[in-house]
């Protein structure tokens, strides 16, 4: 298991798989330095939330068919307001989640056009 | 007004949701506010752009101006530009141009070229400037005099080589070849070229081999490469299976057609051998380049067509996909989609007869060369 804690002092606790999904927090484990949790300055409890569940959803391969997984990444991302979407892909780059990147950008993208 | 969340995203984050608009949807916002402007024409997103498939479109020629009669200043300089796949004109703005009334004649790998006057404003030269209006880059080719912009035809192909062609010679610009200089080639051709074309690195034209009574139109093709030291290497195609094949049509013109190796050719369709006889409607033919043989391409409707057959000329233009028809007093374009057939373009920007010449642009953001 995995310690997460946010910039306003919120503390997660994750399984590795799920954690692992953010190549930032998948080089701090390699260089072992997750000792006493990963402190997340940059992003606050409220989107470290949003995240974990994102990345829960995503590792377990969506226990269900692309399909589904696709279903599922449209209503998460419709149901999140402005603010929220983009303080998820500052957080997205920051954790360098490649997939939840895509995903709200994309989100931006269709909003735009 | 404060800042929207957006400006508050990485660059990199932004050119990741940008680049995956169409390229329409980043003209746009363009426009939209300083940020996105600096952000879209900044030249590391563009250079993530610019492998885009382009935005195939076509500009219109303004008519002749006679520079005396327009003589204020602020008419600002812009070139209209019908895009099909939308069915909608837009204007592209040219004032990014340090010239007074450029005139855009050709284009090609998402470049514009123009006659514009030359920079020490001497009267009897002109460049030609080749720009790229989505980018405002451009580049001044080396100076011509100026009877080359009032009787050559500008050819430009995809590696950025231009030819200006007239009935006694043709002039050459590479800027891999020689640096900055034009070529200067006499053309053994028989007579004056009509339409040329330049596709897949050769110029082809029709030329009248005739007599002053009746015409014979031939094709001729040149190499690019066969350009000897002094004159072009002009060769005439036939094939014996051709037949009468150019005399079924009333002044026959060339464009490109889709693809490197086919060529089409458009005109009246006679209705009988006489000299100078009625024409049932307009024809498309179209000869593949390696096998050298014509098929019928298209024809025009004929609801389509009696509209030009009041005007004794029309103007064709176009090339690729598509071919666009103008006639005078129409007040719209006749258009010739090879997929999709044919259709009425309305909204054309008045021009004083309603007699427009237009080239396909396709734009893209293409660096300069």
């Amino acid at each position: 298991m995995i310690v997460l804690k946010s910039s306003d002092g919120e503390t997660f606790e994750i399984e590795e798989a799920v954690a692992l999904q953010s190549q930032t927090i998948a080089h701090m484990v390699e260089d072992d330095c997750v000792e006493n949790g990963i402190p997340l300055a940059n992003v606050t409890g409220e989107i470290l939330a949003k995240i974990i569940e994102y990345c829960k959803k995503h590792v377990e391969g969506g226990g269900g068919s692309e399909e589904e997984l696709k279903i599922w990444d449209k209503e998460f991302i419709e149901n999140i307001d402005q603010s929220t979407l983009f303080n998820l892909i500052l957080a997205a780059n920051y954790l360098n989640i490649k997939t939840l990147l895509d995903l709200t950008c994309q989100r931006v993208a269709d909003m735009i056009s | 007004m404060e800042s929207s969340p957006i400006n508050r995203l990485p660059p990199d984050s932004l050119h990741q949701i940008f680049s995956s608009l169409p390229l329409r949807q980043i003209m746009i916002c363009r426009s939209v506010c300083k940020f996105f402007n600096e952000l879209l024409t900044s030249q590391c997103f563009t250079e993530i752009i610019s492998t885009r498939p382009p935005l195939n479109l076509l500009a219109l020629r303004p008519p002749h101006h006679h520079s005396h009669r327009h003589g204020s200043q602020n008419i600002r300089p812009y070139i209209h530009v019908y895009d099909p796949e939308q069915n909608q004109w837009y204007r592209f703005n040219l004032d990014f141009l340090p010239f007074r009334l450029p005139q855009p004649v050709a284009s090609s790998n998402g470049l514009i070229y123009l006659w514009c006057d030359s920079v020490d404003s001497n009267e009897s030269s002109k460049s030609l400037v080749a720009c790229n209006p989505l980018t405002r880059e451009f580049k001044v080719l080396p100076q011509l005099g100026s009877a080359w912009s009032r009787h050559g035809t500008v050819l430009v192909d995809s590696m950025n080589r231009v030819m200006v062609l007239t009935e006694l010679a043709a002039l050459y610009y590479s800027g891999m070849v020689i640096a900055n200089q034009w070529l200067k080639f006499s053309s053994n051709l028989p007579s004056k070229p009509r339409s040329p074309v330049l596709m897949s690195s050769s110029v082809f034209a029709l030329c009248d081999v005739g007599s002053p009574w009746r015409s014979q139109w031939k094709l001729f093709s040149c190499k690019l490469l066969n350009l000897t030291i002094t004159h072009t290497n002009w060769i005439c195609l036939e094939k014996h299976e051709w037949g009468d094949i150019f005399d079924i049509i009333k002044r026959p013109r060339l464009l490109r057609g889709n693809g490197d190796f086919k060529l089409l050719m458009i005109g009246g369709l006679k209705s009988t051998f006489s000299l100078n006889p009625a024409c049932s409607t307009i024809l498309i033919l179209r000869l593949d380049l390696e096998s050298l043989e014509w098929e019928e391409a298209g024809r025009m409707p004929l609801d389509m067509y009696r509209g030009f057959q009041e005007s004794s000329k029309f103007k064709v233009f176009g090339g690729g996909d598509r071919v666009y028809f103008s006639a005078k007093r129409m007040g719209k374009l006749a258009m010739w989609d090879c997929w999709e057939g044919w259709r009425w373009i309305d909204g054309v920007p008045g021009y004083a007869d309603g007699l427009c010449r237009g080239f396909v642009f396709d734009a893209k953001l293409t660096m300069m060369p």
